[in-house]
């Protein structure tokens, strides 16, 4: 990865951070820790974006940075319509990084400075007064505090000491001082006349007035300079013996040239005392310390997706040696390798345990942008709505979680267009005006559950009947529950729309959501209370690569079925299962299930035995049985996926080597209930024969 | 070696007198000064800015600088102002 590549990913997080700020900013109380955050990210791009010779995008952000350094300090009165200009801010920068520089992109960000600017005309006057109260007391960074007392300070009745043990008191802080005895000064000493300077670094959690006012009597006379720092800033040592006035810049770099350990060779070549040294060392400790207490300093190494994604496959590989091992040491009857062996598998799911907590990122990473999505649509479609969002701490696999994406904004749109009412509406209703749409995910039974729950009008039934009869979805006689008709809604090229939007209505989304979902081995379940409002959830396994699969035998063919979707296996009766159009019935507890043979399916060769086994799967809220001769055990399936040559084949959905090297193919439960089992189910089953449990 | 033993008093009114006496001091002063602070009582910050400003004479005229037994009050100034490690150097800053 080159340098210009890492300053875009990296801007990238900075914006998407920053996005999130401002948007939690605009929803809450201003506060100094999201400014702050909001600052933090644009001074950072500014930085790497000059590192990389992008100085347009550095121009824009310098003028931007200004003005929020302005805000955090207080300078500027912050006024809640600044966080739609800084939202333009970022889009604009997001533009600036990944396009060319151009007349017309310089004019936007000058329009945007313009903007910025106007507050800082405005405001400039107003803040003077409210300076006093300024502080931005915070963790994220600490105050440095340089003063020197005036010469006669001693003689006008002034100590230091009783004003550093005041500022000591007040919290962690670390003093330096430093004697400016130069050739000068040591001819004409006057012990009386003061000769120090001090610098002290404190908690950023400390008050300013309160720091401030230990110099109450001697702010006048005393030269004092306070300025907070964030702990994103570096501490180099050299800097800090420049900033204590020990030595310049200069001196430092031409230092530097020669050897890499500037205090020591700054106190060896007399520039600097070792005392001026150890202090400076105590400022560079104290940050630091400060640093690592906020994790700023958390050794993260940062690793490219596709090093993740091998990695994953090399786990997968390993599984499907460690199973051939096992299986090879449970034929051989060697304990000794039988012992290898165990042990090899207790390593093998630690390392694949572990890579799958390498690849697993937080849903809540994902929100901010649903929040932007929700604040833009609101403003489009005239609506107010609030997205409330919980479980942001979910963790998923990142394959499943950038899979995610479509199917939620899909929903959320729909949510917006259809589900929340206009204000006037939701006040007709009795609602509140602000409509809710809330984004929750959570764990739940192994499965990453992500629910987004609207209190809109809900599904209108009669609509979508009458859509679906027109379509010839269903028929007028069907008898179908609200329920079952608003499933309705995931047939291809269904919409109730009147009208066709940007935001959706098209028709082509909620069958390719499900789709989407069902690729991923999710499910996808839909409620609806008319008046009430809709709740779409959707299921999905922790992570796509490796799998808990039941292994199943047809004639000498392997199959593998997830484990998720399986409810129970049951041995058959397979002489009363046959029908002449391929569809079977089984009856299992007192209910029939359709069926399907897979033998039949796949056109394997060969005679079913006199008592097949039929696994009962349950794909997205359907039962079916998948017929097979006999069942071998739950194996752990690394999926492969199949080849172009393989991919119209149905009901597939990868294949997976096993421990003795063979190829068994994955079967897509919700693909064979599409292709078998639906078409079967438009006919009338009342008279077929169905197969009984044994 | 030469002793010299600081007054119970080392503020901003006594510096003048302390400073002279300490300058005779370093000047007859062969390898090694040693300043007695056991009896300092009352210190200011002009009366530790004396300090350090012998010791820094001190290394200049590469004359050792010692200060012995010093009293609480100057070990707190010295450790509140940061300077331990330049006026009690052997000790690698004396815990107040």
């Amino acid at each position: 990865m080159n340098l210009l590549d890492t300053f875009l990913e990296e801007a990238e997080e900075h914006l998407c951070a920053m996005e999130a700020a401002l948007l939690e900013l605009e929803d809450n109380d201003v506060s100094d820790e999201i400014i702050n955050t909001v600052f933090r990210a644009m001074h950072t791009i500014k930085g790497s974006a000059g590192m990389v010779g992008l100085d347009h995008v550095s121009y824009f952000t310098h003028h931007i940075e200004s003005f929020l350094d302005a805000v955090r300090a207080h300078r500027i009165v912050y006024q809640s319509d600044m966080v739609s200009v800084l939202i333009e801010a970022k889009d604009h920068i997001e533009t600036l990084i990944h396009g060319q520089p151009s007349n017309e992109l310089m004019a936007i960000s000058e329009q945007i400075i313009a903007k910025v600017q106007t507050w800082h005309i405005d405001t400039t006057e107003v803040v003077t007064t409210a300076e006093s109260q300024a502080q931005p007391s915070t963790d994220d960074g600490y105050w440095e505090l340089q003063f020197t007392p005036h010469s006669d300070t001693f003689t006008d009745g002034f100590d230091v000491i009783p004003i550093v043990r005041e500022l000591s008191e007040l919290g962690e802080c670390v003093i330096s001082s430093r004697h400016q005895f130069g050739k000068a000064e040591k001819e004409t000493f006057n012990p009386t006349h003061n000769y120090m300077t001090f610098t002290v670094l404190m908690d950023g959690s400390i008050d300013e007035d309160s720091i401030m006012s230990a110099f109450m009597f001697v702010e006048d006379e005393w030269q004092i300079d306070l300025g907070f720092h964030s702990l994103d800033e570096d501490v180099r040592l050299g800097d800090i013996l420049v900033s204590m006035g020990a030595t310049s810049e200069s001196t430092i770099e031409k230092t530097l040239a020669t050897k890499p350990k500037t205090g020591e060779l700054l106190a060896e070549q007399g520039i600097v005392t070792k005392q001026e040294v150890n202090q400076a060392l105590e400022q560079q400790n104290f940050v630091e310390a400060k640093q690592a207490q906020s994790g700023k300093k958390q050794a993260n190494v940062k690793v490219s997706a596709d090093k993740l994604d091998k990695l994953l496959d090399l786990v997968g590989e390993l599984v499907i040696v460690q199973s051939a091992v096992n299986q090879h040491a449970e034929s051989s009857n060697d304990l000794y390798l039988t012992n290898i062996g165990e042990e090899l598998s207790r390593l093998t799911t630690e390392i694949r345990d572990t890579t799958f907590g390498i690849r697993m990122l937080p849903v809540g990473s994902t929100f901010a942008r649903y929040r932007r999505l929700i604040r833009d649509l609101s403003q489009s479609l005239d609506k107010k709505v609030q997205l409330v969002t919980e479980g942001a701490d979910t963790e998923v696999d990142k394959m499943v979680l950038e899979s995610l994406n479509d199917p939620l904004v899909h929903l959320l749109r729909n949510s917006m267009d259809h589900g929340i009412e206009s204000p006037e509406a939701r006040v007709e209703a009795g609602k509140s005006e602000t409509g809710t749409i809330r984004l929750e995910a959570s764990h739940r039974n192994g499965k990453v559950s992500i629910v987004i729950k609207d209190d809109g009008a809900g599904l209108n039934t009669q609509k979508i009947k009458e859509k679906a009869l027109k379509n010839g979805l269903i028929h007028q006689d069907d008898m179908l529950s609200d329920h079952d008709i608003h499933q309705l809604i995931f047939a291809p090229g269904f919409s109730t729309a009147s009208r066709v939007s940007d935001v959706s209505g098209r028709g082509v989304g909620m069958d390719v959501v499900k789709t989407s979902i069902e690729n991923m081995q999710g499910k996808l379940v839909l409620h609806s209370e008319e008046g009430k409002g809709t709740s779409t959830e959707i299921l999905l396994p922790l992570t796509l690569a490796i799998i808990d699969g039941l292994m199943v035998e047809v004639a000498d063919e392997i199959f593998i079925i997830p484990l998720s979707a399986i409810e129970e296996c049951v041995e058959i009766n397979q002489e009363k299962s046959r029908r002449d159009d391929g569809a079977l019935l089984v009856k299992t507890r007192g209910e029939l299930v359709p069926a399907v043979s897979l033998r039949r399916h796949f056109s394997i060769q060969g005679n079913t035995p006199p008592f097949p086994q039929c696994v009962i799967v349950n794909s997205t809220e359907n039962r079916f049985g998948i017929m097979v001769d006999s069942v071998i055990g739950q194996h752990q399936t690394v999926i492969k996926s199949l080849g172009k040559l393989y991919h119209n084949i149905r009901g597939l959905m990868g294949s997976t080597i096993l421990g003795n090297g063979d190829v068994a193919m994955i079967i897509d439960t919700a693909q064979l209930f599409e292709d078998v089992i639906m078409p079967t189910q438009e006919q009338s089953f009342m008279e077929t024969n169905y197969a009984d449990e044994n | 070696m030469t002793v010299y033993t600081l007054p119970a008093e080392l503020t901003v009114y006594t510096v003048n007198d302390t400073y002279q006496h300490l300058v005779d001091t370093l000047t007859t002063a062969s390898d090694i000064v040693i300043i007695e602070a056991h009896a300092v009582d009352e210190i200011d910050g002009c009366g530790i800015q004396l300090l350090t400003y012998f010791a820094s004479q001190c290394q200049e005229k590469n004359t050792n600088f010692q200060c012995d037994n010093p009293s609480e009050s100057l070990k707190e100034a010295a450790k509140l102002l940061n300077v331990s490690t330049i006026l009690f150097p052997l000790d690698e800053g004396i815990e107040a």
